[in-house]
Order: C-alpha cells, then sequence, then structure tokens
C-alpha cells in the first residue's frame, strides 16, 4: 500500500505544479460566472438555468482533464525514461499501476468538488434552493464515472500513444454515453444476429449514462433510493477494477524502450 | 569469492512480424563481490538487452539471472541493487529533495534514516545547493549526479551503471569518475556498462565482452590487454579476430 501511496504523491504532485487543473477552474468559474450576467429569458436568468449550465460544464471539463492528464501517465513515463528508474525499485508493475490511478481519480474528485462548489456557491447566491443530499449523490456517481474513465483512459494508453489514447478514450465515452441508451430503440427494428450482436454489445459496454444524475438536481426528484445508488456506484467499481485488470494485464509483460510511446 | 551476480545461457530473440533477431545467444558471465566489471561491446550487441533482463524489464527466451541468489526479476534482487540509466530522466516538476524522497519511500527506508541519507547523498554528489530546485533546471550533468544519488539511496550490494557519462563534459565526466573510484574504495560491486573504453580501463578490474549476442572475452584488465596498446586496441582486435573467425 506504500508504493501506491509514493506513487500516487507523484501524481499530485504533477498536478499541483502542472497549469491544466487551474485552467480549468477558472474556466469553470469564469463561464458560470457570465452566465449570471447573461439575461437569457428577458428577464432575471432563473437560478436552476445557472445550476444547468454549471453542472453540465463540471461533466464536460472533469471528463476533459481526467483524459488529459490520464492519458498522459504512461506514455510520458516511457517517453522520458522515468520509468526505467522508478521500476528498478522493489515496486511492482500492479502497485505502480494502481498507484498511478489512484493518484488520478483523488486529485480529478478534489477538483470536481471544487467545480461544484464554485456552481453552488454562485447559484445560491442567485436564490437557487435544491437539496444537499441529491447533490451529494450527484457529485459521488460522478467521482466513480471519473475513476472509469481514468481507468479506461489508462487502458487505452497502453498500446497507444498519448495523443491517440485520449482521442480513443474521448471517443468510446461519447459513444457509450449518447449511443448505448438509444440501442433498445434500434433493437425493435432489427432481427437474428444483429439484434444478438446488438443486444450482447448493450450488455457489456459501460453504461456511462446511469452516473449522469443532473436531472435530479434540477428538476426536484429527490435522493435515489439507498439500493439502486449503491448498486450504481457498485457496478461502476465493477467496470473500474474490470478495465484496471485488464491495463495490468498488458502492462505486467509490456517491453518499452526509452523513447518509444507505445 | 562470492558471486553477486550469475548470468547462465541467457537466450532472447526478439520477432517483427516474420523476421526474427538474436539479440542473446548463450550469455554466460559471473560477476563477483566487490568487483567492478566493464561491460563492452558495438553496438547491437545485446549490452542493453542483458541489462534489461538484470533489471527485469524483460524474460528470457530461457537461461536464469540471478542477483545475490535470487531471480533478477524479483522485488528481493530488485532491494539490493541501484541502478543509472543512460539517460537518468527524474520527475522534472520535483525538486532532487522530494525526487530522493520518493525512491526512499519505495525502498521502505525509515522515515527517521530518510532526511539525513537524502542529505548524505545531495552532499556526495555536489547538489546540496541545488536540492530544493525543480529538477527541469538541471543541466546534463546536474542530472546525472542525481540519478547516481538515487541509484545509491539503498545502499546497494549491486550498481549497475548504464554509460554512467554519456553526454557529460570533461568535468561532469571527472566527478562521476570520482564517485566511482569512491563507491569502490567502499568496496561496492559495480556492473558498469559504456563506450568509454578508457574509462573502462581506468575504473574497472575486470571486462566483459559481448558481439552479436555472445560473450567473446571475459576476465581481468591487466591480463587481457596484456601487451595491446591499450583497451580499445584490444577490443578492436578481439572484434576483427572473432568475424574473421565466423
Amino acid at each position: 500500500m506504500n508504493n501506491i501511496l509514493s506513487i500516487a504523491r507523484t501524481v499530485w504532485l504533477e498536478m499541483i505544479r502542472r497549469k491544466d487543473v487551474y485552467i480549468v477552474l477558472i474556466l469553470q468559474g469564469f463561464f458560470t460566472l457570465l452566465l449570471t450576467t447573461v439575461d437569457a429569458f428577458g428577464s432575471d436568468t432563473p437560478s436552476s438555468y445557472i445550476m444547468d449550465i454549471g453542472l453540465m460544464l463540471a461533466f464536460l471539463l472533469s471528463i476533459v482533464l481526467s483524459i488529459t492528464i490520464g492519458a498522459r501517465q504512461i506514455p510520458n513515463e516511457i517517453r522520458s525514461g522515468t520509468i526505467f528508474s522508478i521500476l528498478t525499485k522493489p515496486i511492482s508493475r500492479l502497485e505502480f499501476l494502481l498507484g498511478k490511478w489512484l493518484g488520478l481519480w483523488c486529485g480529478m474528485v478534489l477538483a470536481n468538488a471544487l467545480f461544484y462548489c464554485i456552481v453552488t456557491a454562485i447559484t445560491l447566491t442567485k436564490g437557487y434552493v435544491f437539496e444537499p443530499a441529491v447533490l451529494i449523490q450527484v457529485f459521488c456517481l460522478h467521482s466513480a464515472l471519473l475513476g472509469l474513465i481514468l481507468a479506461i483512459c489508462l487502458f487505452f494508453t497502453m498500446f497507444m500513444s498519448q495523443a491517440a489514447g485520449g482521442t480513443a478514450t474521448g471517443i468510446f465515452i461519447v459513444v457509450c454515453y449518447l449511443f448505448l441508451p438509444r440501442v433498445p430503440n434500434l433493437l425493435v427494428f432489427a432481427e437474428g444476429w444483429r439484434a444478438k450482436t446488438m443486444l450482447f454489445i448493450y450488455q457489456l459496454a459501460p453504461h456511462l449514462e446511469l452516473f449522469d444524475m443532473r436531472m435530479r438536481v434540477l428538476h426536484g426528484w429527490g435522493t435515489l433510493s439507498p439500493l439502486v445508488f449503491l448498486g450504481t456506484l457498485a457496478y461502476g467499481a465493477l467496470l473500474t477494477s474490470a478495465f484496471l485488470a485488464l491495463t495490468w494485464l498488458i502492462f505486467r509483460k509490456k517491453y518499452f524502450t526509452r523513447g518509444s510511446s507505445l | 569469492m562470492e558471486n553477486i551476480l550469475e548470468v547462465s545461457d541467457l537466450r532472447m530473440t526478439f520477432r517483427h512480424g516474420k523476421q526474427t533477431f538474436t539479440a542473446l545467444d548463450g550469455v554466460d558471465f559471473n560477476v563477483q563481490k566487490g568487483k567492478t566489471v566493464g561491460f563492452i561491446g558495438p553496438n547491437g550487441a545485446g549490452k542493453t538487452t542483458t541489462l534489461h533482463i538484470l533489471l527485469g524489464f524483460l524474460s528470457p527466451d530461457s537461461g536464469s539471472a540471478t542477483i545475490l541468489g535470487t531471480s533478477a526479476s524479483s522485488a528481493a534482487a530488485r532491494a539490493r541493487i541501484g541502478y543509472l540509466s543512460e539517460h537518468p530522466e527524474s520527475y522534472k516538476y520535483m525538486t532532487a529533495r522530494e525526487y530522493l524522497d520518493l525512491t526512499a519511500r519505495l525502498f521502505k527506508i525509515p522515515k527517521s534514516d530518510r532526511a539525513e541519507r537524502i542529505a548524505k547523498l545531495l552532499e556526495d554528489v555536489d547538489l546540496s545547493a541545488h536540492a530544493d530546485k525543480r529538477i527541469a533546471t538541471y543541466s546534463r550533468g546536474m542530472l546525472q549526479r542525481i540519478g547516481l544519488a538515487q541509484a545509491l539511496i539503498n545502499d546497494p550490494e549491486l550498481l549497475i551503471l548504464d554509460e554512467p557519462t554519456n553526454g557529460l563534459d570533461p568535468i561532469g565526466r571527472m566527478k562521476i569518475r570520482e564517485l566511482i573510484e569512491d563507491l569502490k574504495k567502499r568496496g561496492k560491486t559495480i556492473f558498469f556498462s559504456s563506450h568509454e573504453l578508457s574509462e573502462i580501463e581506468t575504473v574497472c578490474d575486470e571486462i566483459i565482452m559481448i558481439s552479436k549476442g555472445k560473450i567473446i572475452r571475459q576476465g581481468p584488465v591487466s591480463e587481457l590487454v596484456g601487451s595491446a596498446e591499450n583497451l580499445e586496441h584490444y577490443f578492436l582486435e578481439a572484434l576483427k579476430s572473432e568475424e574473421a573467425h565466423a
């Protein structure tokens, strides 16, 4: 566990000392503040509208940031050669990988908490009323989603460069998030092997839409039942573990030479 | 004398599509405790492949490599070695002190000893004045010295150096050579890969020469070089003789 935490600390230090997180935080604060000045409906902009856009920004920016930071971890280590110094120490490749993921996830959860604080603070000043428990659930599921995205990102960068791995993760997320929920509608028109293949993909691919509960805050639908909430978190944990396991299976025997970018 | 490093019949073939390349073709050698051994050979001879097997980056097709009796790829073996790579890159966003602290943690060096050991190493490699500056601001020579410091953090029984003076100016080379001499005096076993044959001749007790994946010569420097003008001449003659023999 100490080795995992030591590697996680390197990721935190990198996140603190590089500018990406600050820029995204500033961007989010700026856009959300800008919304408060826009008279979108011919009268004072409703605070729920600010919450809607603010949460959407938090989702979008946290995913972009996760992919950007996640995709550079392993390829950068190999390209620069730092991985050769680290892996000659008594640390296993599994510990190295888990340390990277843990560091990224904790860093992203913290950055995400700041995104939420900015949105909440701004909407509260505009008189928005919401149930804090619902927002906490939204935040927890969002954090689980980020953990999954980071695991997917690490998986793709096992056999792709930083840029290609990041792009592949982005495309995979868009496909899973936007198209996968529509598969049941298409199933009505499919028959035979086509229907079976679509159903198989539908069941196997990660249902990222389950982790997006923003509408519950915006429409005041109340909290999810504990069973559904915990079940979704468990589903996220299972998928994250599966992607990390796949990543490790590739990484444990991977031979790399300095300067190569996989 | 006890063997600290034992390499037996290492074989390794790389495959790229339908093409195969034999990198190691039955490599055998031992390194005795307390010796400084130079590992030399032309480009593509199999030096890096051998080093990568010793460091656990690669698994050989067959044969074995043991460090102090345990498999070279095991964490137990890695806990007893120090490694300086040809291009010792460190995390550029860290300071030298933070980087050494990270490596010390990986070796599970107790917190009570860590700060003192790091300070001593920084002093040894002449980086105390720059200990809290970001590594991104370091020169090539300073990077090499911080690389050497991280390799020594666990007080290793075996030190593996891959081209330790590569790309350094004469002063940088001299500093690294002095550090190696000091380690020799302290009884450390050093396995040293380099193209700088004059350096190998000066620093090493023994040499192991590899060519086309096979060990072609090995023994004490004085015995091998013998009547030849210097190691460089001996090396070239040995390669010519092997080619003629082949």
